[in-house]
């Protein structure tokens, strides 16, 4: 009985329990619900956002980045099917910010590494990927909930202008849209801030700027901003200076200001006016109105108005009236200098006049035409309407009268020189009824009037005939300007001669000056015979151990035997030294030796530069002496041709602005240059001479390849040769036949080419990430570099040689395995990660790896061709032999 | 051969010292445990630890067992492609060490587990030795199936590398784990001779059935 | 020969096995399931866990494993391990894996000595039932045969990553799983009654 009992007393307690016991499936069924959905929802929500490119983006792996946390990551990548053109993007959002991001307003921005000029930026995106950045739709929690949710976004591909990052932002406002977004703001040529956006409302451009909160302080109500473009030159022939604000500027420009002293206390405003130029933020409001005949190319967006070479005003309306055929200039000046503008004020243009006649206005061949003011008197009344005279203003001094035949170049305006410095003006040219000569009213000024006496001789300069002797010319200033310009000439032979003529004749030319004054000196002539006559032209000098022995009378050609016959006078004292055995050399020319920032000009003596000249040597005093009007064969002149130079043909499908004169360099050294140049058969034959002892360089080989100036988003290359100018380099090869026909390559060679040492092919896929100058390494030693790529014959594999330096190229062996050391290889996966590097360096550029059994088999011979593998196998790390 | 169990004998066994009780006895009088001569309720917590386990099974395969998070992104993966990986990348082994521990003996403890009950339910008795062979089988590889925490543990702690690479526990550990602890409950309280009491009910049902032929 | 009246915990049979034990083994006639065998001296088995405790205390601060990523090192013991899961939030697993792999044996081991130890002395094994009791609930929990084969499962797949030096730990690891292995191999829990099983 007592099982019964036992029984019935087990059913009893068991119910309850029996009941209770399936709880734990349902609780189970919670937890693994919960779980589940736990995962899922942190999963989070999923966006849409459109790119213009997919590029960068991975899916699973790019994420979504606010303020450096990740709140999502890619997890689509599909075309737009509105738009093939763009990219969708599905993004899975981390679901505590997805209430957040999921807003109208929000903005997306792919990040990817920038490296331009004008920014640096997304660098940290190098090594770990694209990443999309968010921008939500505003600041504070109740602000982003009030906007409508929003699943799907359009992109973008930099960022939006309001960042939220700590400055001041400032509105400026501006005519022209001539600042590019990121340029920088400077103070003082220091950046303080950048430009973060620019757009157009009602035609005026509105830049926003945001300066840096620790440079906030620069700012107050009395700030003045301009733009600052690039490259400002300061250009005059003796020197080209090069004056940058950043380098950052010169592509982008960019934004200055400066904030008057004083006023600190008042606060920064909203909007600023933008200036066009530092100049225009102190310009009068006052319009001075300039009346010309001819608006004489002068730009008004450039130029402006001069004032004792400084530039004061600025042209701001430039206007042709039909009515009175006038150009009307309208300009503004500065306020220091606008009580200059008077009564007694001169407006002039000065613009570049080069002819044969007259040089002048040479500074403003770079800077273009400008008008220039003076006045004679500062404390005269105001006065707003001027004229523009051709000349510059006429100054004091006395007055004196010129006799001439012929007018000549003589006009009003040009210059009257002594030992080449403007002493004087011709202020008016008048024709004298019933008289052969004009009468030409000439000022000389005041502080050289002392030079001026009765033994004064004029005599017209025609251009290049300049009459220097080296005893007497000092020329300090190293302006061209005075040794080239034209004009009158005056020579005083006596300075003691008594200061009593107020009128003097003004000799024709240089020739017929000469003549007078050689009536009595008694020196002798010879011609001697040139191919080509360089700068030489009348009046150069003749040089005998670098003293003046002579000049240039005239030359002139000779059809019958195709050369150029130069007469030359010697003076009395040299007429000894020219025998038989003189040897005379051309040593004309300007040898410029550019460099940049400088500009260097090097030259044989300063008269030289202008008027070339003859240097003469004789060797033999004994020589038989020769007859006055003796010919004599420039000496230099063949030797040149025969001795100094070899010669050979240079093909390029285009000039690429190689012209005669091109250098050609070899290491960086001039070895030759470009003789000539001409069209063939749709190609352009150059001829290059080099110099005989590089001549052995003419491998036939020999890479000619052209270094030119290059500029653009991903850099500048070499900014030398921006000024002088494509060169043609040469880098030998290793032939041993010479060759004197080459064709001109646009790219550099590799740098190992023409380099003795080891070059293996090895046989890949692909090329992979691999360039030329991609490292090659032995446990992580660099031994050489890629040096080139082709395509198999049958184009089933790519075959990169590689360069060993001649001192591993023992290493290299029969058994060497070489693989990618790729651009940081990583195998990521649920069980592990494996990260196979060989160095840092290939992990951005990619290398080649070698490595070499224990039997490493013999060295190998230039050739060699070995397999590339994808990535070592695990073995070849541990090989360690002996080499 | 007729064996006399500890039902037919009215006995019933200590199970901590393994002292012979009369049925009348609660508490053994040598250890002080409880006496019971089957596991109370058996059956029904087997069954409901059982399901339990099946249900924590689903999330243990579908989420992830652990997220690889490094430089080159996050890859998060189940039990079942830790195994493929491991047999794609050679290390065949391994894989199958980890098929064995955490698939297939989670799976078979609970097929093992649903066969013994359906024998108790469907009172078949000729199954009972082979079904008690599988009740040991299931009991002696029961605490194998821990290993895929374990190693995710380990890899956890020893994969700490900041930005390159950390490991990180996947929501299906916990699932996984609970379905690991509650097969392992399921096969503690599972009875194992109840497998041959359907014998005994099965003489009982006949016993009695020839009683009634005799009565009728 | 004396016998005594016992049941098969696997299939209820009754069973009769001696009183007085040789050194055979006793399984059930029907289902083979083990009745008896004979346990070691209790001493040994002292001897046995005091040296797998000793074994687990330089266990505690060792480390199992170094691993070197590219110049990045890194290396935890055993504990170190479970503390990042359960700094990662995973409470229950930390604290399963916890008891299970590290916890258990070695409470497993101290339960051990207070049922021997007593007994040594002459204790009757009432006094000690309940510790028997809860020896015997965990038994079925330990885990560190487990915990070990998943170092080694570990390094397998950590093989690849970086290099990986196996640290002190890990031997101690094992050391300490053979002697615990050892020890309850050695320990027959019907030793405690076999006395007491005269009176019956």
């Amino acid at each position: 009985m007592s099982d019964t009992t036992t029984e019935q007393h087990a059913v009893e307690k068991g119910r309850g329990t029996l009941w209770l016991v399936w709880i734990i499936p349902l609780v189970a069924l919670l937890m693994a619900g919960w779980l589940i959905y736990k995962h899922y929802a942190e999963k989070g929500t999923d966006i849409v956002v459109v790119f213009d490119s997919g590029k960068g983006l991975e899916v699973d792996k790019t994420p979504l980045i606010y303020q450096g946390i990740k709140i999502g990551t890619v997890t689509d990548i599909s075309m737009d099917p509105k738009d093939l053109y763009k990219v969708r993007a599905t993004i899975t959002v981390d679901p505590r910010a997805a209430p957040y991001v999921t807003r109208e307003g929000t903005k997306f921005i792919k990040v990817e590494p920038k490296i331009s000029i004008t920014e640096v930026s997304g660098l940290d995106t190098i090594l770990s990927g694209v990443y999309i950045d968010l921008y939500p739709a505003g600041r504070s929690k109740k602000e982003i909930i009030a906007k409508p949710l929003k699943r799907e976004f359009t992109g973008l591909d930099h960022y939006p202008p309001k960042r939220y990052e700590k400055g001041l932002y400032l509105t400026l406002e501006s005519t022209k849209a001539s600042v590019s977004l990121g340029a920088p703001v400077l103070y003082k040529s220091f950046i303080v801030g950048k430009v973060i956006d620019k757009h157009l409302e009602n035609k005026t451009i509105l830049y926003s700027i945001l300066i840096d909160k620790e440079y906030e302080n620069l700012i107050n109500g009395g700030t003045k901003f301009w733009k600052v473009s690039g490259v400002e030159i300061q250009a005059n022939l003796a020197g080209v200076k090069v004056k940058m604000d950043s380098l950052a500027t010169l592509l982008a420009g960019g934004i200055a200001f400066q904030t008057p002293e004083g006023n600190v206390t008042e606060k920064p405003k909203e909007r600023y006016t933008l200036y066009d130029s530092e100049l225009d933020t102190h310009l009068e409001d006052d319009i001075i109105t300039i009346v010309a005949d001819n608006a004489y190319n002068v730009d008004p967006n450039f130029s402006g108005v001069m004032y004792k070479g400084f530039k004061v005003g600025k042209i701001v309306s430039l206007r042709y009236d039909t009515e009175k055929s006038q150009t009307i200039f309208k300009v503004k000046l500065s306020k220091k200098f606008t009580h200059l503008a008077n009564e007694k004020s001169w407006f002039w243009i000065v613009r570049p006049i080069l002819n044969i006649r007259e040089v002048k206005g040479l500074d403003s061949i770079l800077s273009g035409p400008y008008i220039a003011f003076d006045t004679l008197d500062m404390d005269a009344p105001r006065k707003n309407n001027f004229e523009l005279h051709e000349n510059p203003i006429p100054l004091k001094g006395k007055k004196i009268h010129l006799a001439a035949i012929h007018a000549e170049s003589l006009k009003s305006g040009t210059a009257i020189f002594f030992k080449d410095i403007p002493i004087g003006q011709i202020t008016k040219v008048n024709l004298v009824p019933r008289k052969k000569t004009l009468d030409i009213e000439a000022t000389i000024f005041e502080k050289y009037v002392n030079f001026l006496n009765d033994s004064s001789m004029f005599y017209v300069k025609s251009g290049v005939e300049v009459e220097i002797s080296l005893k007497e010319v000092h020329i300090k200033s190293g302006s061209l300007e005075t040794l080239v310009v034209g004009g009158v000439a005056m020579v005083t032979l006596d300075k003691k001669a008594p200061r009593t003529k107020n009128s003097f004749f003004i000799y024709k030319d240089y020739k017929t000056y000469k003549e007078a004054r050689y009536l009595k000196s008694g020196g002798a002539e010879y011609h001697v015979e040139m191919c080509e006559l360089g700068s030489l032209s009348k009046g150069s000098p003749v040089l005998y151990k670098k003293l003046k022995a002579g000049e240039v009378v005239s030359y002139k050609y000779i059809p019958e035997r195709d050369t150029i016959d130069v007469l030359i006078f010697i003076q009395r004292e040299f007429k000894e030294r020219i025998n038989a055995s003189t040897r005379f050399k051309n040593i004309s020319g300007i040898e410029f030796e550019m460099n940049f920032p400088d500009m260097k000009v090097k030259m044989e003596t300063i008269e030289t530069i202008i008027a070339g000249g003859l240097l003469f040597e004789t060797p033999d005093a004994k020589a038989a002496n020769v007859q006055h009007g003796h010919r004599f064969r420039l000496y230099d002149e063949i030797r040149e041709r025969d001795d100094t130079y070899a010669s050979f043909e240079l093909w390029m499908r285009e000039t690429h602005g190689v012209k005669k004169g091109t250098r050609l360099l070899y290491k960086e050294f001039p070895v030759g240059k470009v003789a000539e140049m001409k069209l063939m058969n749709n190609m352009i034959k150059a001829t290059v001479l080099i110099e005989k002892p590089y001549a052995h360089l003419l491998h036939s080989d020999s890479k000619l390849w052209l270094k030119e100036f290059k500029a653009n988003l991903d850099g500048i290359k070499n900014v030398g040769n921006a000024i002088t100018g494509p060169a043609i380099v040469i880098t030998p090869g290793l032939a041993n036949d010479r060759t004197a026909s080459f064709m001109l390559d646009e790219t550099p060679p590799p740098p190992t080419y023409g380099k003795t040492g080891l070059r293996v092919v090895l046989e890949a896929d692909r090329r992979s990430s691999l360039d030329v100058g991609s490292p090659v390494y032995y446990r992580q030693v660099p031994i050489g570099q890629v040096e080139s790529w082709v395509l198999s014959d049958d184009a089933t594999r790519v075959r990169i040689t590689v360069f060993i330096e001649p001192r591993y190229a023992h290493l290299v062996r029969e058994r060497a395995k070489f693989y990618m050391a790729g651009a940081f290889g990583m195998d990521v996966s649920l069980m592990g990660v494996k990260v196979r590097t060989e160095t840092l360096k290939t992990m951005i550029s990619g290398g080649i790896g070698m490595a070499v059994p224990e039997e490493p088999g013999p060295v190998v011979e230039n050739g060699h061709t070995f397999p590339l593998f994808n990535k070592p196998e695990e073995a070849w790390i541990g090989w360690r032999p002996k080499l | 051969m007729q064996w006399i169990t500890d039902i037919e004998a009215g006995k019933q066994l200590c199970l901590h010292c393994r002292k012979l009780h009369p049925l009348s006895v609660h508490r053994c009088d040598r250890c002080g445990s409880e006496v019971h001569q089957r596991i109370p309720h058996s059956i029904a917590i087997t069954w409901s630890l059982a399901i339990a386990a099946i249900i924590f099974l689903i999330p243990a395969n579908l989420l992830p067992m652990m997220v690889v998070k490094s430089i080159a992104g996050e890859d998060a993966g189940t039990i079942m492609d830790g195994v493929i990986y491991f047999l794609e990348h050679g290390e065949a082994g391994i894989g199958i060490v980890i098929f064995a521990a955490s698939i297939f003996v989670p799976f078979f403890k609970l097929t093992v587990l649903l066969y013994l009950l359906l024998n108790i339910h469907l009172n078949r008795s000729h199954r009972a030795k082979f079904g008690l062979k599988l009740y040991r089988i299931i009991h002696f590889i029961g605490k194998w199936s821990m290993l895929d925490i374990f190693v995710v543990a380990l890899m956890v702690g020893l994969v700490q590398f900041k930005n390159l690479a950390t490991i990180v526990t996947g929501p299906a550990a916990i699932a996984f784990m609970l379905a690991v602890v509650m097969t392992m409950f399921a096969t503690e309280h599972f009875d194992p001779r109840l497998l041959f009491d359907t014998e005994l009910k099965k003489r009982k049902h006949k016993n009695e059935s020839n009683e009634g032929n005799t009565h009728v | 020969m004396i016998v005594k009246e016992t049941a098969c915990k696997e299939c209820g049979v009754i069973v009769n096995i001696p009183k007085k034990i040789n050194f055979s083994q006793y399984r059930c006639p029907r289902c083979n399931a083990l009745l008896y065998r004979r346990g070691q001296p209790f001493s040994y088995i002292i001897t046995m866990a005091v040296t797998a405790l000793l074994l687990f205390v330089p266990l505690t601060f060792l480390p199992i494993l170094d691993l070197d990523i590219m110049g990045l090192q890194s290396s935890s013991t055993l504990f170190e391990a479970l503390w990042m899961v359960y700094k990662d939030g995973f409470y229950f697993i930390a604290f399963v894996a916890m008891m299970t792999g590290l916890l258990i044996p070695v409470i497993m081991l101290i339960l051990l000595l207070f049922i021997l130890v007593p007994l040594k002395h002459g204790y009757r094994p009432e006094k000690v039932s309940l510790y028997y009791r809860l020896y015997e609930k965990m038994s079925d929990w330990g885990m560190a045969e487990v915990y070990l084969i998943s170092i080694i499962v570990s390094m397998v797949k950590l093989h690849g990553m970086g290099t990986l030096h196996i640290g002190l730990g890990f031997y101690m690891f094992i050391f300490f799983f053979i002697t615990f292995y050892i020890t309850t191999v050695w320990f027959n829990p019907d030793d405690i009654w076999l006395d007491d099983a005269v009176d019956n």
